[in-house]
């Protein structure tokens, strides 16, 4: 099944690395859709189908903690899952993270980390 | 003379450029690495129980050689260089702000920004690190605490 991703980061550089380790360990991808933000993010995601958001944490404009409450605020479809891949250190904030029922991966990640939390969420083995 | 902050910021910063950026940093420089010309910096500013700034200054042209490691083909434009350097600052700083403050402490990273780091500024950084990158190249890490 191939997967609609939304990559949110404010580093172009990161989002070519998210979007390049996905398609090494093999996750099937379907549009692969950018946001250098939280608000970026959000209007993609009223405008088109995505299965799976990988979104940072500290960027500008509006951040990811702020994205995945604006994201549970809204409906979806209930068929989206969300990994946050983000530098974040702090227990607090990793909690908040899951609180959402989104995955966490912490930069600087490895193919396999990545591709366990697709895994995870998606339930789909790339 | 070494400070409290180096010793953490050196090892992040040397697992950081290995594990992101696949150079393999080392503590002893040579004089053509102490010597490098600086390419470009980039700072990220940081609130919370403590606030300050982290900084990542690449020498001795490996701007290049950075972009394409972590984008894995082409080397990137300069704007996609000075994005993969601030790339790497920020994830030194969220590394180090866990180490230095404490797992419970929350703080917030600022975007990375371009910056220029005028040595004889009168301003003394809290911690220093320089490695050496490659044979010719050096990075330097520098981190500034805002007064209490």
């Amino acid at each position: 099944m191939a997967l609609n991703v939304l990559v949110t980061d404010d580093s172009a550089v990161m989002r070519a690395m998210i979007i390049k380790t996905l398609r090494m360990c093999g996750v099937e991808l379907g549009d692969v859709l950018h946001a250098s933000n939280g608000a970026e993010a959000l209007a993609v995601l009223d405008d088109q189908w995505v299965d799976l958001a990988l979104v940072d944490i500290n960027m500008p404009v509006m951040n990811g903690l702020e994205l995945l409450e604006a994201i549970a605020q809204r409906d979806y479809g209930g068929g989206m899952r969300t990994i946050v891949v983000s530098t974040e250190g702090s227990d607090p904030r990793i909690a908040k993270v899951r609180s959402y029922g989104a995955e966490f991966v912490r930069k600087p990640f490895t193919p396999e980390e990545l591709r366990a939390a697709v895994v995870r969420v998606t339930g789909v083995a790339a | 003379m070494s400070g409290p902050y180096d010793a953490p910021l050196a090892e992040v910063a040397t697992r950081t450029l290995e594990e992101l950026c696949f150079f393999f940093a080392m503590p002893l420089l040579n004089d053509e690495q102490r010597e490098a010309p600086a390419d470009a910096a980039m700072s990220v500013r940081f609130r919370g129980p403590m606030s300050g700034q982290l900084v990542v200054r690449f020498a001795g042209g490996l701007l290049p050689m950075l972009a394409t490691n972590m984008l894995g083909d082409a080397d990137g434009s300069p704007s996609m260089q000075r994005d993969a350097l601030g790339e790497v600052a920020n994830v030194v700083c969220g590394h180090l702000l866990p180490i230095i403050g404490g797992a419970s402490d929350v703080f917030a990273l600022d975007a990375a920004q371009p910056t220029v780091v005028l040595e004889h500024s009168g301003r003394t950084p809290d911690a220093m690190v320089q490695l050496g990158l490659e044979d010719h190249g050096r990075a330097d890490l520098i981190l500034f605490l805002d007064a209490a």
